[in-house]
């Protein structure tokens, strides 16, 4: 246990004495995703500017007009729901991963966009950990290149193995067992607990193939190694060896992005109206870069424990 | 364990109402009706084990209630005040309570009966995470004392306008009791954690013109259930009834329509059904509106009209004119027109806007497959908009009856990109967190 809190200490303190790289991410993260909401901007404009009637307030949005939108819509902009405005999309984004909700197969451009970017980010930032000194633009970036092939190739790895856990586990706890023992007389707190006991095992499942590939990654870059298979078995092993450390890393971290969220919600529901308008915006963006920040203090922690 | 609010004694007239309320189980049978009950509302209803709240509302003649929850709660005491709220407005717009006595069952959160309505007995459902803003119980306990309103026992009816009537005075009563305070709500994690979400309100200001939102979940959902007349599936007779009533309001006004569904439901004698309203119509307004239910309702009307080109050109030697040429499109095969000799039909309207603030205002039978509006004016066409003022909700494509030569950038619209933008890099982040 110590060994794992000394590794989260250390990883926090990287991630705190280089700000930049946390505004660097942040940046990244935003442009990534930027041509998408452009995109998505100017559609929303042009439908906006085609109502003949407004609401009163220039603010308000018309919930009649939204569904006419929602009617027509295709491809990016069909997954303009309602459910993106404020803390009720990162909620959708976790249920989705919880409940395995079929996303529109639009969305894996963007998501192929981000695996590769982050492929290419984790070579630059876990090498920076690694080395625990300031890298120059050039060494940053080379690392980048260095790594990329291998961290893409790990990246798919584990995508498949999350679409076989979907298509199998979860569709063993949810589509039958938990759909069984709902259906039956049974009260709402106690299907509650069951479903909550189903998702934690299910995200057990999900977490591993997660962290085999962040310690694929770290050693990859801590042996300069890039053999995938090899790579991805000695994660394994480290893993399953070193578990205790491995998984108090992760659970503080998830722990960290659980009280984020719930933060992110008590503010919302709890401001009301007081955070409408350009300040739901700004803590919006402010909890995106709270994610950032655990992933990389996680990150960091990781490596401390490999090196450790 | 039994809850029951005194009720005055002077209200029991039954000696059957009587014994169950000595015994405490409430005024949940009125004179052997509770036999059309499906047998598990009436297990439900009558239950040893229930929270029982009861009042006798004010109106004549006063209605006996009875609230058959699983436990006290606060949303129970909300589902109280909605339901005294709720049958004033229905009783308002639409006459008595057609029964003596109502029971309203809250059923178990998986229960299949959400929403069900037979004649003295509703249902709806609330949740234990389901937070104070959260009015789902609301919407569905009035979408389905609505349908209380709508029963032909004794009376020919369509069964697709009968529901069709359900889904519209459903809906509107929702606006009007939860006007304010009707946010929507998003359901994550199975169902089990529900978030509404203040920023978008249902039932916006209900003294602005804008048409109101025609289809909501508490309403329409299940689309095929027992106690529907018919299905309420998106496109199918009954939605389309819906659709119908909803555009018969903004083309001749709530209050005459309120008082047309009024006699409608009064006249026992008239058939529930499209002929029936547009004959009181016809009576009330002196106007024969039968050509719209059968211009509207004809099975494969589809109502699509769209403003195709405007075109603005410097008329050479004219001293610097413009010549504008307007060019409306029918592009359905459904005509929003009266017949030949039926009176007088509201035509389209189309307002064109011009640069130095010029606003003209024509109209357009609709009949025609393109038509053409021509103007000569100082300045060049700056926006046109076919129906300004949304009277045909039936148009299944809004989104091509304007055209504005410059698209302005509205405040909300930049506000709603950037909250998809946040929710965009959150799902990024949640899929390279899973790899």
């Amino acid at each position: 246990m110590r060994t794992a809190f000394r590794a989260l200490a250390g990883g926090a303190a990287a991630v705190v004495t280089a700000p930049h790289l946390l505004v660097m991410v942040a940046l990244v993260t935003l442009l990534t995703a930027a041509p998408f909401g452009a995109f998505l901007g100017a559609r929303l404009q042009t439908a906006l500017a085609g109502q003949p009637l407004k609401p009163e307030l220039s603010s308000e949005i018309d919930p009649e007009w939204w569904l006419e939108y929602r009617t027509h819509a295709t491809g990016f902009e069909a997954t303009f729901v309602p459910a993106i405005v404020g803390f009720a999309g990162p909620l959708s984004n976790l249920s989705a991963v919880l409940d395995g909700t079929p996303q529109p197969l639009v969305l894996l451009v963007p998501a192929a966009i981000a695996a590769a970017t982050w492929a290419l980010l984790w070579g630059g930032l876990l090498t920076r950990f690694a080395q625990r000194r300031r890298l120059g633009a050039a060494a940053f970036l080379a690392a980048c290149r260095r790594h990329w092939l291998t961290f893409v190739q790990i990246a798919v790895l584990a995508a498949v193995g999350q679409a076989i856990l979907y298509l199998t586990i979860h569709r063993l706890l949810f589509g039958v067992i938990f759909n069984a023992y709902a259906a039956g007389d049974v009260s709402e707190v106690s299907a509650l607990v069951v479903r909550v006991l189903l998702y934690a095992v299910f995200g057990s499942c999900i977490a591993a193939i997660s962290l085999i590939g962040d310690y694929a990654r770290v050693l990859a870059v801590t042996r300069d190694e890039r053999r995938v298979m090899s790579l991805v078995s000695d994660a394994w092993r480290l893993v399953r060896t070193q578990w205790r450390p491995v998984v108090i890393v992760f659970a503080v971290a998830g722990l960290l992005f659980v009280a984020l969220l719930a933060l992110y919600g008590a503010a919302e529901t709890l401001s009301g109206s007081r955070l409408g308008g350009w300040r739901a915006i700004a803590v919006g963006q402010g909890y995106i870069l709270g994610r950032l920040a655990i992933r990389l203090v996680a990150a960091a922690s990781e490596v401390r424990l490999v090196q450790g | 364990m039994y809850y029951t609010r005194t009720v005055p004694l002077r209200r029991m007239t039954s000696a059957l109402v009587l014994a169950a309320y000595v015994t405490g189980v409430g005024a949940v049978t009125q004179a052997g009706r509770d036999r059309d009950w499906p047998e598990p509302l009436r297990a439900m209803a009558t239950s040893a084990v229930r929270h029982l709240e009861q009042f006798t509302t004010t109106s004549e003649p006063p209605v006996d209630v009875t609230i058959s929850a699983s436990r006290p709660s606060r949303q129970i005491e909300q589902l109280v005040a909605t339901t005294r709220a709720a049958l004033a407005l229905f009783d308002d717009w639409l006459g008595p309570f057609p029964l003596p006595s109502l029971t309203v069952v809250e059923v178990p959160w998986n229960s299949p009966w959400i929403g069900a309505s037979y004649p003295g007995v509703v249902t709806t459902r609330t949740r234990r995470l389901a937070p104070e803003r959260d009015v789902s119980a609301e919407r569905i306990l009035i979408g389905a004392l609505a349908r209380q309103y709508w029963t032909t026992a004794g009376r020919s009816a369509d069964p697709s306008f009968q529901e069709g009537l359900v889904l519209y005075t459903g809906t509107r009563g929702i606006h009007e009791l939860l006007g304010g305070r009707n946010s929507l709500t998003v359901s994550a994690l199975g169902g089990f954690v529900s978030h509404p979400i203040r920023a978008i309100q249902l039932s916006p200001n209900l003294s602005q013109a804008l048409p109101r939102l025609r289809h909501l979940d508490e309403v329409d959902l299940p689309e095929t259930a027992p106690w529907r007349a018919s299905t309420s599936a998106a496109g199918g007779d009954a939605e389309r009834a819906a659709l119908a009533l909803h555009t018969l309001e903004r083309v001749v006004g709530w209050p005459a329509l309120q008082s047309a569904l009024e006699s409608l439901r009064r006249q026992a004698e008239r058939p529930l059904s499209t002929d029936g309203l547009a004959t009181i119509l016809n009576e009330q307004r002196g106007a024969d509106l039968r050509w719209f239910f059968s211009a509207v309702l004809a099975p494969d009307a589809r109502f699509d009209y769209a403003v195709e080109q405007v075109a603005s050109e410097r008329v050479n030697g004219d001293g610097g004119m413009y010549r504008t040429v307007v060019t409306l499109g029918r592009r359905g095969n459904g005509i929003f027109a009266a017949a030949a000799g039926a009176g007088a039909a509201p035509a389209l309207p189309v307002t064109t806007t011009f640069e130095d603030g010029t606003v003209i205002t024509d109209y357009w039978d609709g009949r025609d497959q393109t038509f053409e509006l021509r103007y000569t004016s100082r300045t060049r066409a700056v926006s046109a908009i076919l129906d300004p003022s949304l009277m045909l909700l039936v148009d299944v494509d809004r989104s091509n009856n304007s055209y504005r030569a410059v698209v302005p950038i509205e405040t909300v619209g930049t506000r709603l990109a950037l909250h998809w933008l946040i929710w965009l890099q959150d799902l990024m982040l949640s899929g390279t967190a899973l790899t």
